[in-house]
């Protein structure tokens, strides 16, 4: 599973990063979203940071600690908190800016595919982004 | 927000006007109530300028992202609300607050930065007697206050004219009622907001469940309703298509929101589409608010106008 985003739709209404953190983190919080939308409203031309769930997966590989691992089954990238240490060098590592710091509990925020049913895509009113399995 | 003694202090919300005003109209008006003096006139110092929003702004509701503007209006004294859309409502919320008083006036053309329970002044000088887009995209690319939504007036309310409007998000107005002139009269060029804080429900999943529910597919697929197309932009958590860019071709302007299309087209017969994208253009730089008298008179003097919207130091956004 992966998702697809099509910044020619996206209008800016940043409903996928109010509802990726209303179900990861329990509350409407941009800041705390693992998508992210760069809407210049001047313009109205969208850029969306978003997980690609690429092949290479710098994150898996940026990881010393074994805490970012690639969920066989789905195809995402999960972190395992418990082992995380907040190194970010994922953060760091990946090459489409989706990965992102939490600036509460100061982790690393991958895309987890909300197990197969993304929330963002199901909230996006335009459709601009969709899932690819 | 205190603007002469460059002062901000922080009051907390009361519980019982949460219930009795409810949303950012009602208590805009209960704070302008507060204090009011019959000797103050609407561009005095003294004068206070409320911004409110509601309870369900920064949530994924439709069409929440409403701010109250209030203040006594310029042109008769009376109270004057009116509401501006963009995501400057939610960007408040976020930064952890419900609503700013401000009162005073500043020495020097100022901006305020509304940022994570902070606030800050900011100097204006490079932005006063700028055009109200280019005032707000010289905000958003300063580092400090990198993209951030900013409420901002034009040079038509810093000559303190009393329809002058404040634009946020290039073409969401707040006017009529000259909102725009009391915040010249404060030396106020711009409001930027940007939170990084959160919002919270008390059912998160059967929130999420309800605003779903309440979408509908049926409403996601009815292409009319919704901003899908390029250039279109939506307000925060509210995607419908009520604002049009145009393509750049007859001016290197936002323009075209419904509302104007509808003064331009049905009341002055005004639907020549270069005419009218040119009039709205100045109207949303200067903050003239596009109510069809201007609109007409823009139109009658259209030569002038293009003239002036090509000057650089009228142009709203570049590149």
């Amino acid at each position: 599973m992966r998702l697809r985003c099509d910044s020619a739709r996206c209008n800016g209404c940043k409903a996928c990063e109010l509802a990726c953190s209303a179900a990861h983190a329990g509350e409407f919080s941009p800041a705390r979203s693992r998508i992210r939308i760069h809407f210049d409203a001047l313009i109205g031309k969208a850029g969306i940071d978003f997980c690609h769930s690429c092949g290479k997966a710098p994150c898996v590989r940026a990881c010393t600690y074994g805490a970012c691992t690639r969920d066989e089954e789905l195809g995402t990238i999960k972190i395992d908190y418990a082992s995380c240490v907040a190194c970010y060098a994922c953060v760091e590592a990946c090459p489409f800016g989706a990965d992102f710091v939490d600036p509460v509990e100061h982790v690393p925020l991958i895309c987890d595919g909300c197990g197969g049913d993304p929330t963002c895509a199901k909230f996006c009113p335009t459709r601009a982004i969709t899932v690819a399995r | 927000m205190d603007l002469t003694h460059r002062k901000a202090s922080e009051e907390p919300l009361p519980v019982e006007w949460q219930i009795e005003y409810l949303g950012g109209r009602g208590l805009a008006y209960r704070y302008l109530l507060d204090g009011l003096n019959r000797e103050v006139g609407p561009l005095d110092p003294e004068c206070k300028m409320v911004l409110m929003v509601g309870p369900l702004a920064g949530t994924l509701v439709p069409t929440s992202s409403w701010m109250a503007v209030a203040a006594q209006s310029p042109a008769n004294g009376k109270f004057a609300c009116d509401m501006v859309g963009g995501g400057a409502a939610a960007e408040l919320k976020f930064a952890g607050y419900d609503g700013i008083i401000i009162s005073g006036k500043a020495a020097v053309p100022t901006f305020l930065y509304v940022t994570d329970q902070r606030i800050t002044f900011e100097r204006a000088n490079t932005l006063w007697g700028t055009g109200a887009q280019e005032a707000e995209r010289a905000i958003q690319e300063k580092k400090w206050t990198y993209r951030a939504r900013v409420l901002v007036i034009g040079p038509d309310g810093e000559k303190l004219a009393p329809s002058a409007c404040l634009t946020s998000d290039g073409r969401r107005q707040g006017g009529k009622v000259g909102l725009g002139a009391v915040m010249g009269s404060k030396n106020l060029k711009a409001v930027a907001l940007r939170g990084h804080g959160g919002v919270r429900v008390a059912d998160m999943p059967g929130f999420l469940d309800f605003i779903l529910e309440y979408w509908g597919e049926g409403a996601r697929e009815n292409r009319g309703r919704w901003a899908r197309a390029e250039g279109e932009a939506a307000c925060v958590s509210c995607p419908t298509g009520c604002g049009y860019l145009s393509d750049g071709e007859v001016s290197d302007f936002p323009a075209n929101e419904a509302a104007t299309i509808w003064d331009s087209l049905a009341v002055c017969r005004l639907w020549r589409p270069p005419l009218d994208i040119l009039a709205e253009a100045f109207c949303r730089v200067t903050g003239v608010p596009t109510t069809p008298e201007v609109l007409r008179q823009a139109g009658e003097r259209i030569e002038t106008l293009e003239r002036l919207l090509t000057d650089s130091t009228m142009a709203g956004r570049r590149g």
